[in-house]
């Protein structure tokens, strides 16, 4: 039973009590080409693919934060012991609290939570533990007490000390035994700007009343960006001089700069690692852009970016049916043949030819094509090697990035300008303008590696690489010897870090139809290189004539040259190219930011707009024929696509993804053909709101109430009309049939017992069918005609129906807050929202 | 301290029932003094005005403090009282009675004369008004011979008890306390310190507090308190500046006796000297720049003691540099410095050198102020919108509201309507009459509504976020499928969007925006918002972040003159 009314419940959870049908269909849609238990399988493999990538970016987490995690610890836990010698003894006019103020601006909880896990007793005050001094000071004591698991010894009554008295934790702590006495007591402040500086200022003012017979230690875990000691710190904003002289600060400030958000990311998905670590789903262009966009402009913090990858990842298993190959080609969860199985089942037909098509696109002999079609191990065989195919690929332009970028900072550690300030000027990366995310200047890069073959966008970006690619070729050219030899060490070291396994992986990569000028053999590069170096060492050793040691110098510095810009221009081979590419990359495939992000003011206007796109919208989505891949069904998900900004992209098109704009550009003509839908049929609300914005600043309630009561009346006579057409129909076919077939979902759901044609209910998403004149007279006819035989109360009926749906609709737009109330004029509102972009 | 004095020998002799110590600066300090003037003498409790902040944690603490009982652990941490003694005025009274005379047959004595030392009675006052007017009239209400003795920064006048309620005290002034007082506090410290530690024995270095060197640390107090007496005449503070600085200040005179004893043969005891007025005079002249430093750093707390002199310690090089011999083992790069700035000091007159000599003192001391604050500017932690809501912010708070039109508003052209305020000069050549109007910088931010300061941003992001604009301009290809064809539209869709209103939420949990409604009214008027005191709402701050965003903030502003 549920009691809205009780005051302790903070929420209250409504079942859903209605139509079990109406449930069903607003559910996530069949994907079409699925195989039987596609769903499952891409479930599965999402959660396999997201845990590892998770796995692996707080793998990264622990590592870039353990050694502060681990020095800021030692300090804490030193607090108390006597200076080492070097350090002279302090004395000082009264004891200080050691306080760690942790400056954690990225408000990561990781940081605070594994230096915690690391101490012991630790007490953890939240702000809302300390309303007040009494139970703050309750709050510390307690938790000690329990952390010791000592706390039934004390039997808090009038003839002893109060439980919220520090004489307590003092009596608890002399009586601990000297080889159990915690060395520390550590107590914990999260959130510590949302607490009460008053509270505060008082409880530490007590605390160190007592240091240092009790070895106190105050954690602040804050969250402002400056630095805990600078003089504009919350700290010394807020709290006296008098109090800040009770504390020792000592600042920590964790690094949770846009800079550890790169590294994560490169290390993730640009870095090798081994194949242990190595993610399933490579992030495409688009949506790393994205991620950096939200990255600067929102929130930088490494829980804000698994946020957004996570989304990714969903949206990526959950919108193509093919995804669900990612799982069931590892090999240590399915074998081949229960693979062949799958595939073999007569269930999966289709979504075997889907994949015998989009194998069949990307070969260019025909008979492998019918053999693929017929027999399932070879189709297993071509599976298999385009997934090889893929990541020889995705590994190739990370190699180029990583040769790339070991270029550029061999130079600037030579004193050079390197490769360029979009490169990142090796040191310190200072903010250039000209580039769009001047922070993560290196993701950038990578990005514009992805890039390079996509000529569609117009990116200022795109050309970047090739320029770079040029430029790498000048500088590498004019390498002095000296440096040459020192690079070809760098160079060496770079494509003998590929961690084994993937050595061999480029010379797989084209199967050797690609031809011989594609393909990267690493182990030969490795040899040749070092084959130069041991000729620069020699002549450099020779010391033979001046000319002859620069020609030769000359010829490998060419030589080096070349083979720097072929290799570059091999390894960054599209990735698109790759058969089945989308399987395991999302390409150019758009991040869905308005789940994560959405403008609300702009959705709320244009649901009461245009509130007929929003409902209708599932309705074609949910619509089981449409399942198929047919042109409704596509037109159906463009609707979607452009009204509710969703951006739902059409997943039922293989292959290259279908550009951009001609989407819009069908989406665009259709939108603008399409008519004003009528007033009448829209909902209570949005007729208000309609109403609304053709007013005035200051709006008559009564007058609107008028103009609300036409439209109904239109609405009512609408559907008189409408019923009087279906008796016509049932007239036709026979009686028998149920009259209230054409009420909306809506209504059936409701339950209203009332079945009465007269629609007197909202008619939401009607599909409007254009009245014929002929059943509207007909309908004009009825409505005199019923009139008088009606209820005899019925216009007042009608009155205070209008009336209720008038102020629900009023109360509707007030918690929107549409509208504004004063007390200047009575039965008058204003209006808060002005000159909107129809 | 003479008044004091006369506290401490009034209680002993005839004790009043009521005194009201009045010490507007460094009341810690004399309570700590009277304190320690008062042991041995009189049993007496210090109750702290903070600690004690319920009735029965006042009650608990004077009993127990008068009958010198330590609740145990053991035993459940009992009060002395055997009866319920601290529910309320009455059971106290009593209860304090029978301590009284379980304490007269202890001590077999007829009359016990016990004292209350109340530190910070403002706040008993605000926490339990209804307990002062009783606590002054103690010896009345018990019959016994109880002083309350109430030390306090603020005058009587200020808190007591309406009607009378309360007797009148005897009133004692505390003096500023002059240099002598400091002075003396500090040396005394220092004997207490060398007498009671036993480091004299431990090691060839001596302690800093070595008694030998009690006339040093007199010298060099001296010219620390001439420093810092402008500033702070605290003994407490003062006492933590040298805290701070002399051990550093006499190391080298250290490092210098265990070089010797070092060097010396076997056998040959070396013995510990007073450092010579010269060797003095030099360490001064090294050291001073420093004690100004101290001062800045250590009085507003912006480092710890402990860090502080860390992070100042003295290098041999700039040591040998100010001619402080580190010993007769020199080093050799030493020597030749030191020749240098003797071939200087021969070559020139004394007082260049000395202004050089500062320079670089003052090089020293930026680079070690600036890594002490190790500042994260905002723009570094900051996201770019998060960014550009603060400076809207700014903005909000300064301007007035009817400036926004003519800052921000835009002609349908879709050029810029933006009219430069009125000149300074005009406002000179015409003074207006009436009070003076102070700038808005000078009275702080002024609240704003949520609404305003979102037109503003989406105004900002506009005309300087060139990502927005870039997006602009590539309409038809905007990747999220949205058409925006009325300029301004797409801006207007950016700064509605929740990521924005997370952001206002961010900075208003980290206090860099403060909201002046309260959160749970969600009618009626919106909410409003300022910016937060410190970094916020300074204008160099905001500058700087507005210079890294491309923003001309001067222009934005609206009474510019008083922006200077």
């Amino acid at each position: 039973m549920v009691h809205l009314d009780d005051a302790n419940e903070t929420v209250v959870f409504l079942p859903y009590s209605g139509d079990q049908q109406h449930l069903s269909k607003t559910s996530a849609p069949e994907l079409p080409f699925n195989l039987p238990n596609g769903t499952a399988l891409r479930w599965d493999a999402y959660k396999a693919a997201w845990n590892k990538c998770l796995g692996r970016i707080q793998a990264l987490m622990h590592q870039l934060y353990a050694p502060i995690v681990a020095d800021t610890v030692e300090k804490i836990e030193l607090a108390y012991s006597p200076t080492n010698d070097g350090d002279p003894p302090m004395v000082l006019p009264h004891a200080e609290i050691p306080t760690f103020a942790v400056a954690n601006s990225g408000s990561d909880a990781y940081f605070i939570s594994s230096i915690a896990s690391r101490l012991h007793p630790v007490v953890h005050l939240y702000p809302s533990d300390c309303p007040n001094l009494t139970t703050a000071m309750k709050s510390i004591i307690n938790g000690f007490l329990a952390a010791s698991k000592s706390a039934s010894n004390l039997k808090s009554s009038a003839k002893t000390l109060a439980a919220y008295d520090i004489g307590v934790l003092l009596a608890w702590f002399i009586a601990q035994k000297p080889n159990t006495k915690p060395r520390n007591l550590i107590v914990l402040l999260h959130d510590f700007e949302q607490f009460d500086p008053g509270v505060v200022q008082d409880m530490f003012h007590i605390c160190s009343q007592h240091v240092p017979t009790l070895p106190l230690i105050l954690i602040l875990s804050l969250s402002s960006p400056q630095s805990p000691l600078s003089p504009q710190s919350y700290l010394h904003v807020t709290y006296p001089r008098a109090t800040l002289k009770l504390l020792r600060i000592q600042s920590v400030v964790v690094p949770t700069s846009p800079k550890i958000l790169e590294d994560v990311v490169i290390d993730t998905f640009v870095n090798f690692s081994d194949t242990s670590g190595e993610v399933e789903l490579f992030l495409g262009p688009t949506l790393l852009e994205y991620v950096t966009e939200y990255a600067t402009r929102f929130n930088h913090s490494v829980s804000a970016l698994l946020n957004v990858l996570q989304l990714a990842y969903l949206k990526h298993f959950l919108t193509n049916p093919l995804t669900s190959l990612v799982h069931l080609m590892l090999r240590d969860q399915y074998t081949d043949s229960e693979l062949q199985n799958i595939l073999q089942d007569p269930t999966s037909v289709y979504f075997r030819n889907v994949l015998v098509q989009r194998l069949a696109l990307s070969r260019i002999e025909h008979n492998a094509n019918s053999d693929l079609e017929s027999s399932t191990p070879a189709l297993i065989r071509a599976l298999r090697s385009a997934h090889t195919q893929f990541r020889a690929r995705s590994h190739a332009i990370r190699l180029a990035y990583s040769l790339l970028q070991g270029l550029h900072e061999f130079l600037v550690e030579k004193g050079y300008k390197g490769l360029g300030s979009h490169w990142g000027s090796g040191t310190s990366t200072t903010s250039t303008l000209s580039s769009k995310y001047p922070q993560y200047s290196r993701l950038q890069n990578f990005i514009n590696l992805l890039q390079l073959h996509t000529r569609t966008r117009a990116n200022p970006h795109s050309k970047q690489s090739e320029k770079d690619f040029a430029y790498s070729h000048t500088l590498v050219r004019k390498l002095k010897p000296d440096e040459l030899r020192a690079y070809l060490n760098v160079l060496i070291a770079t494509l003998e870090g590929v961690p084994n396994g993937l050595e061999d992986i480029f010379t797989v990569g084209e199967d050797g139809d690609g031809g011989d000028d594609k393909s990267f053999d690493l182990p030969g590069a490795v040899r040749m290189l070092k084959g130069w170096r041991a000729e620069v060492d020699g002549a450099h050793e020779a010391g033979s004539e001046d000319g002859d040691r620069a020609k030769q110098f000359k010829a490998i510095n060419e030589n080096l040259a070349e083979w720097m810009y072929d290799c570059l221009r091999i390894l960054t081979q599209p990735i698109e190219d790759t058969p089945l590419w989308d399987i395991w990359y999302t390409g150019a495939e758009v991040f869905p930011s308005e789940t994560i992000n959405p403008s609300i003011r702009a959705s709320i206007i244009a649901g009461l707009l245009r509130p007929e796109e929003f409902a209708a919208s599932t309705e074609v989505v949910a619509d089981p024929q449409g399942s198929h891949g047919d042109s409704g069904k596509k037109n159906g998900l463009i609707r979607t696509r452009s009204h509710t900004h969703t951006s739902e992209r059409n997943l039922v098109e293989p292959g290259p993804s279908l550009p951009n704009h001609q989407l819009n550009d069908s989406s665009d003509s259709e939108e603008t053909g399409e008519d004003e839908v009528p007033l009448h049929t829209l909902p209570d609300t949005s007729i208000l709101f309609h109403r609304y914005l053709e007013s005035g600043k200051i709006i008559n309630v009564y007058d609107w109430f008028e103009s609300f009561h036409a439209v109904l009346n239109v609405q009512r006579r609408e559907a008189i009309t409408r019923s009087a057409k279906e008796r016509e129909r049932d007239r036709i076919k026979g009686k028998g049939k149920e009259v209230s077939r054409n009420t909306s979902p809506e209504k059936k759901g409701k339950g209203t017992g009332k079945k009465s044609s007269r629609g007197k209910g909202k008619v939401k998403g009607t599909t409007d069918e254009g009245a014929d004149a002929d059943v509207n007279m007909d309908a004009q006819k009825e409505l005199r005609k019923e009139q008088p035989d009606s209820n005899p109360d019925s216009d007042e009926t009608q009155q205070i129906l209008v009336q209720a749906r008038f102020i629900r609709a009023l109360h509707e737009l007030d918690f929107l807050g549409l509208i504004k109330h004063t007390r200047r004029k009575p039965d008058h509102v204003l209006r808060t929202l002005f000159e909107v972009g129809d | 301290m003479n008044s004091l004095n006369q506290v401490v020998s009034l209680l002993e002799l005839s004790p009043p029932p009521f005194i009201f110590i009045n010490a507007p600066i460094a009341s810690n300090f004399i309570v700590q003094s009277l304190l320690s003037a008062l042991q041995e003498k009189i049993r007496f409790v210090h109750i702290d005005g903070i600690s004690c902040f319920t009735p029965r944690l006042l009650y608990d603490t004077i009993l127990n403090g008068l009958s010198q009982h330590t609740p145990s652990w053991d035993d459940g941490c009992r009060n002395w009282s055997e009866e319920t003694a601290n529910d309320s005025m009455d059971s106290f009274l009593h209860a304090l009675k029978s301590l009284h005379a379980s304490l007269c047959s202890e001590t077999r004595v007829d009359k016990l004369p016990l004292a209350l030392v109340i530190d910070k009675p403002e706040r008993v006052k605000e926490r339990m008004p209804d307990l002062l007017a009783p606590l002054t009239r103690l010896a009345e209400l018990t019959q016994l011979d109880v002083s309350v003795v109430l030390v306090s920064e603020v005058r009587w006048e200020d808190i007591r008890p309406p009607l009378g309620a309360a007797i009148d005290p005897y009133y004692v002034d505390i003096p500023v306390p002059t240099k002598e007082v400091i002075i003396d506090h500090l040396v005394k410290v220092y004997s207490e310190y060398s007498q009671n530690s036993d480091i004299a024995s431990t090691s060839t270095t001596p302690s800093p507090y070595d008694p030998i060197l009690l006339q040093t640390y007199t010298d060099f107090i001296h010219i620390l308190v001439d420093v810092c007496f402008l500033y702070t005449n605290d003994p407490h503070e003062i006492q933590y500046i040298s805290s701070a600085r002399w051990p550093g200040f006499i190391k080298p005179v250290l490092d210098a006796h265990r070089m010797n004893v070092e060097a010396a043969e076997d056998g040959d005891e070396v013995e510990f000297e007073r450092p010579s007025t010269e060797v003095l005079l030099r360490l001064t002249r090294h050291f001073k720049p420093s004690l100004s430093l101290a001062l800045e750093q250590l009085y507003p707390r912006l480092t710890n003691a402990a860090d502080w002199a860390r992070a100042n310690e003295s290098d041999a090089a700039s040591l040998a540099k100010d001619g402080i011999i580190l010993g007769d083992v020199e080093m050799d790069d030493a020597e030749e410095e030191e020749n240098t700035v003797n071939d200087m000091l021969l070559s020139s007159p004394t007082r260049p050198r000395i202004s050089k000599r500062i320079q670089e003192q003052k090089i020293a001391q930026d680079l070690s102020s600036s890594d002490l604050k190790d500042t994260l500017p905002l723009s570094a932690s900051l996201p770019r919108l998060s960014q550009f809501i603060l400076i809207a912010a700014y903005i909000a708070s300064m301007n007035p509201p009817k400036s926004d039109l003519r800052l921000f508003g835009r002609a349908a052209d879709d050029k810029k309507r933006r009219r430069r305020p009125v000149k300074r000069q005009m406002a000179n050549a015409k003074p207006k009459s009436g009070p003076a109007k102070i700038p808005q910088r000078f009275l702080g931010p002024s609240p704003f509504p949520l609404e305003r300061l979102i037109a503003i941003l989406g105004s900002l992001v506009e005309e300087n976020d060139p990502i927005a604009s870039e997006i602009n301009k590539a309409t038809s290809l905007a990747p999220d499928g949205l058409d925006f064809r009325i300029p301004g539209e797409r801006t207007d869709y950016e700064v509605t969007r929740v990521g924005v209103y997370a952001s206002i939420a961010q900075l208003t949990s980290l206090r860099l925006l403060v909201r002046t409604t309260s959160v749970d009214k969600l009618d009626g008027l919106s909410a409003m918002f300022k910016c937060g005191s410190g970094a916020p709402s300074s204008y160099e701050v905001i500058l700087d972040l507005a210079r890294g965003l491309d923003v001309s903030l001067p222009d934005l502003i609206w009474d510019n003159a008083a922006m200077g």
